[in-house]
Formats: C-alpha cells, sequence, structure tokens
C-alpha cells in the first residue's frame, strides 16, 4: 500500500498539532504515512506528545509511519524521545453489595469509635479529672468561652425568631377559634419540650462543632496530634476531654435560656393580639408546664451536646490528607451531627412523651 | 542486651491494607550516637519512624528500648516514652500555647505537681540551648521556619531524653539555618550525651552529623554501616545518593524508535 504524505508546518506547536494530529492519526489507521518534516524548524512542548502519539498510533494499526527530512536537531531530539510509563490505576471493582457491606462496617466502627471516645470522655471527666496523679492540661474554661458563651447571640436569635414566627402563626388559628389564652401554655411547652433543645444544638453544630472538628482535623493533618502522642499525652485528654465538659456544661444552659429568649418573642404576639399582660403570660406558662419537663428538656440538650461534640472530634482525630480532609471532617462532621440529634430526637419523643 | 545500644529494632515488619511496606528491617542505635536513616522519599523512612514511635503498629518483629523489648502489636509505656522526645518533621507545635506553653508540655506529662516557676525555669534553660529564648512568649505563628523547628527541639529535649528522634529537621530549610540546625543537634549530642535517630534525605547535613546510617530502598535495608562506608560504596544507588546523580537507567525498550529517511 502507498504512504500517504503529510507535509509538516514550520512550526509545531500546541495551537497547531491539534488538528494536525487528528488528520495523522486518521491516515495511520488506514494505511502508512510518510511525515515531511523538510520545513519543520522549531517545536514546543507539544511536539513530543504529537510525535509518541503517532507512534503509539502506528504500534496499534500495523501501519509504518517514517519521517522524513528532518533536520538533525529535531531528529536528534525524537531519537531519545523516552516511552512514558503511565502506572495502571489501582480501580477495586466491587459490586454494590460489597461497597454497601464495607460501607456497613465502616459506619459500625465509626459508632463503636464514638461510643469508646464518649466512654474515655466520661473517665477523664468524671475520675481522671479529680485524680490527683493525672496531669492537667486546663483549657475547659475556655472551650466554655469559645463553644458555648460566643455562641449565645446566634443561638437566642434565632430561637426568638423561630418562636416569635410561630406564635404568629398560631395566633390566626387560635384567634378563630377563641383559643388565645392557650397560646402561652401550648408556645410554652412547645418551646422548652422540642424547640429550644433541638434549635440550640442544630446551631451549634454548625457554629461550635464544625468549629471542633475543623481544628482537631488541622491538628491531625499537620501531625500536632501525633506529637502529643508522642509526649506520651493522651490526645483525647488534651482535645477532647475540655470540648466535652464545655459542651455538656453549655448546652443545658444556652438550651434553657434560649428556651426563654424564645417565650419573649412570643409574648410580644401574646401582647398585641390577645392583649395578655407579661404577668398573666408568664403564669400560664409557668402553669402549663410540668417542671418534670425542664429535666427531660435538659436530658436532651445534653445527649445533643455529646453527639456534637464526640462526632466532631471523632471526624477531627480521624481526618487524614491535607486541606481537603479539613473541609471533609468539618462538612461531615456538621452532617452527622444535625442528622444524629434529630434521630436522637424521635427517639427521646418516644421515650419522653 | 548491651548496655550501651538504647534501640534495637529486629525484623520489623509493616503494611498498609494487606501490603508490606517495610520488610524485615534490623538495626540498633548506640548511647551517644547518630544514626540516621536515609533514602529516597516514599522509601518508608518516616513509616518507619513511626513504627519505632509506636504511632502506628507493626506487623511483625521486636523493638528494644534501654534494654526493654516491645513486640510490633504492643504500646510503648510511659516511662520508656518519657526517655524519648521527637521532632517532627514540621515543628508540629501547637499553634494555640506560646513557645514556652508548647516546651513546657512534657514536664506538665511527666512532673503534674511541679510549680510552675520551676517548670518555666526548665523551659528557659531549654530554650537557650537552642538559642531561641527570645522567643519564650511567643506563638508559633510569630516565628520562621527555623524558629519553630529550634522551639520544637526544645520542647523534644525538655526532659533530657536519652534518644531523640528527628523527623527531616533541615528540610526545606535555608542551608545557613539548616546548617545551624545541625550544628545544634550536634552540640545537643555532646552536651546531653543523648543518642539520636534522624530521617533524612539531605545531603550535605547528612555529611555533617551521620555516625552510622541505614539506607532504605523499597522497604528493604540495602545498607547499614558508617558514612565512610556509604560514601566509598560500588553500589551504584548509594553511588548516584552520595554524589547526587540520578540514576541513569539505559533501556531501548524505553526510547520510540522513529524511521528516519533522508
Amino acid at each position: 500500500m502507498q504512504s500517504k504524505t503529510i507535509i509538516l508546518p514550520e512550526s509545531l506547536t500546541a495551537e497547531n498539532s491539534r488538528v494536525l494530529l487528528q488528520n495523522c492519526r486518521k491516515a495511520l489507521q488506514r494505511g502508512p504515512l510518510l511525515l515531511d518534516g523538510k520545513s519543520l524548524k522549531y517545536m514546543d512542548y507539544s511536539g513530543d506528545a504529537f510525535f509518541a502519539l503517532l507512534a503509539d498510533t502506528s504500534e496499534k494499526s500495523g501501519y509504518k509511519l517514517t519521517l522524513a527530512h528532518f533536520n538533525d536537531d529535531i531528529k536528534f531530539h525524537l531519537q531519545h524521545l523516552k516511552k512514558p510509563k503511565i502506572p495502571p490505576k489501582n480501580k477495586v471493582n466491587q459490586n454494590f453489595l460489597e461497597r454497601l457491606g464495607e460501607n456497613t462496617i465502616l459506619v459500625a466502627r465509626s459508632v463503636a469509635k464514638i461510643f469508646v471516645l464518649l466512654n474515655t470522655c466520661i473517665y477523664w471527666s468524671l475520675y481522671g479529672h479529680f485524680d490527683k496523679g493525672k496531669s492537667k492540661f486546663g483549657g475547659t474554661a475556655k472551650q466554655i468561652n469559645r463553644l458555648g458563651a460566643e455562641a449565645m447571640g446566634i443561638c437566642f436569635l434565632m430561637v426568638a425568631l423561630i418562636c416569635f414566627t410561630m406564635a404568629l402563626q398560631s395566633s390566626f388559628m387560635l384567634k378563630a377559634v377563641g383559643g388565645g389564652s392557650y397560646l402561652a401554655s401550648g408556645l410554652g411547652y412547645l418551646i422548652f419540650a422540642e424547640i429550644s433543645p433541638l434549635l440550640t444544638t442544630i446551631i451549634l453544630a454548625g457554629r461550635s462543632g464544625s468549629s471542633i472538628a475543623a481544628e482537631i482535623a488541622n491538628m491531625s493533618v499537620c501531625e500536632e496530634v501525633k506529637a502529643i502522642k508522642a509526649m506520651a499525652i493522651s490526645p483525647v485528654q488534651y482535645l477532647v476531654v475540655p470540648r466535652f465538659i464545655a459542651m455538656t456544661i453549655c448546652t443545658p444552659i444556652l438550651s434553657f435560656c434560649a428556651g426563654i429568649a424564645g417565650c419573649l418573642a412570643g409574648f410580644l404576639i401574646a401582647f398585641f393580639f390577645f392583649d395578655i399582660s407579661f404577668a398573666n403570660y408568664f403564669q400560664e406558662i409557668r402553669d402549663g408546664i410540668p417542671p418534670i419537663l425542664f429535666l427531660k428538656s435538659t436530658v436532651k440538650a445534653v445527649v445533643f451536646g455529646w453527639l456534637i461534640t464526640m462526632i466532631s472530634c471523632h471526624k477531627g482525630l480521624t481526618a487524614v490528607g491535607g486541606a481537603d480532609a479539613v473541609g471533609h471532617a468539618t462538612t461531615s462532621s456538621v452532617v452527622i451531627s444535625i442528622s444524629s440529634i434529630i434521630v436522637a430526637d424521635c427517639a427521646f419523643s418516644f421515650a419522653f412523651y | 542486651m548491651d548496655d550501651d545500644i538504647t534501640l534495637k529494632v529486629e525484623h520489623l515488619r509493616t503494611g498498609y491494607k494487606g501490603k508490606e511496606v517495610l520488610h524485615d528491617i534490623s538495626f540498633d542505635v548506640r548511647r551517644g550516637e547518630i544514626r540516621m536513616i536515609l533514602g529516597s522519599s516514599g522509601c518508608g523512612k518516616s513509616t518507619l519512624l513511626n513504627n519505632i514511635l509506636k504511632l502506628i503498629k507493626a506487623t511483625s518483629g521486636t523493638i528494644t528500648y534501654f534494654g526493654k523489648t516491645y513486640s510490633a502489636k504492643s504500646g510503648l509505656d510511659y516511662v520508656t516514652r518519657m526517655r524519648m522526645g521527637v521532632l517532627f518533621q514540621n515543628g508540629a507545635l501547637l499553634s494555640d500555647l506560646t513557645v514556652a506553653e508548647n516546651a513546657m508540655m512534657p514536664l506538665i506529662r511527666s512532673m503534674p505537681y511541679m510549680p510552675r516557676s520551676q517548670m518555666e525555669a526548665i523551659v528557659a534553660d531549654r530554650l537557650e540551648k537552642v538559642h531561641l529564648l527570645h522567643a519564650f512568649h511567643k506563638y508559633p505563628a510569630e516565628l520562621s521556619g527555623g524558629m519553630q523547628r529550634r522551639a520544637a527541639l526544645a520542647r523534644a529535649i525538655a526532659l533530657k531524653p536519652e534518644l531523640l528522634f528527628c523527623d527531616e529537621p533541615s528540610t526545606g530549610l535555608d542551608p545557613v539555618t539548616a546548617r545551624s540546625l545541625d550544628e545544634l543537634l550536634l552540640e545537643l549530642r555532646d552536651t546531653l550525651g543523648v543518642s539520636m535517630v534522624i530521617v533524612s534525605h539531605e545531603l550535605e547535613s547528612i555529611k555533617i552529623i551521620c555516625d552510622r546510617f541505614i539506607y532504605l530502598q523499597d522497604g528493604y535495608v540495602l545498607m547499614d554501616g558508617t558514612l565512610k562506608q556509604g560514601m566509598e560504596s560500588e553500589l551504584p544507588v548509594l553511588k548516584s545518593f552520595f554524589n547526587r546523580e540520578s540514576p541513569k537507567e539505559i533501556d531501548n525498550k524505553d526510547y520510540y524508535h522513529f524511521n528516519f529517511v533522508d
């Protein structure tokens, strides 16, 4: 079969080599090809790839590639053109069931690790904290300020606004049926039973949980956690316990105070729509809420706070890699914390009410 | 066991996800010696260091620290760990603590009831040893890379360790700072009598501080010997490592063969 001849231009660059390569490869798939390089004087970085790809195409199709009239410099360069050795991708082919099984094991392991972490935290907070022989690194007050006190504003504002909206919407219905007097007791019950612990902890998961996960994950990827271990210090004792104690103290307080803020917001509706006085409004709330509800609400808030701390710390401590690992740990800690808070809230609703 | 040996690694193997990355590693470190772990990037140097520090558990083998032998799976007890110091690659200082507070951490861990003023005096002494006393109240972010490395060194020697591990101490530093860090390590060895295990691939540092070395290649110990033996070795890999030449592999199969006609 007769060779097709293609004359190469004076310069082979990234701009003109793409179309030329397509034509040459098409020709090589149909028959032998002769590339005439008598005009070729210059090749940029794309030239090597151009000739390498043509050599590969020639090898695959079995048609000969001939280079004619190339100048000595380019000829020398091409004679020393190395074949790139791209390693094969280590792709593990798993079917759906295998992937499901692997992910289930991973989730089960993470849950087990979170429980171990919680157990260690309770030990350090109760026994270890008061053991005179154990080292104390402090940091709890700082964490109370960072995770709790600094989150106060956003928690109160969000809960108050949502309670205000809820009171406003329910006021229309109550007015229609003449049940304005039930606004305070109904709203108060709902706020302390559900809204304040749930909403406060969801806000804390987004604000404080993400901060915990990001900080610890960054320490993990920067070898700071390794350095702590190398000094015979338990990373759980040094990093997790102060945050655990801080969240255990702050979450119920924030939840209760946010509930008060919500009630105050609800009072605006009670006052303007139903003409209920401040004293009557809070009297009705007090009458409508059984004291045990506050205990239930506190328990819920504490457990939700633990969920946030444990999940965020676990995600932070297990982060491996670089900046992307920090981002991933932060995002997944927020998502998992919020999801688990809602699941736990459902479980509490069954158990408590 | 020989009293002169502070660390002995025997038949150590380790792997990730079923793939062995370190194969049958054995070596020892004598008292007051600077032992280096050399090799090209990705040969398993840092993994070996993490195994020795028990930050990663090995698959099999034993490690003997100061005459006490530990199996691959067992953890390191607190007393043994307190006799060792570690300088991590980038210092790994805790960013929310000052330099002094960082250096104080091992003291708080080992002597929780020591008065803070006494701890500060010890830390000041260590910072002076690494010529960083002026940074006593500074935060890591306020220091340069070399200063951070020195601050981390002060933390590593806070408890006057008998064995100091350094993971690429001079990597990423300018030549002047790197040389001063090398001299500092030699000074510490001479004044504190500390044995050192240093992971490095900085040729200049190796020539200055190395007593004996092991050279790792693909997870195997290619050579265990003195610096002189390494420099005189006829092994192509070592020749290229010490002479800073890239290994030349000439294989015709690696090149394209074009048909040229005139």
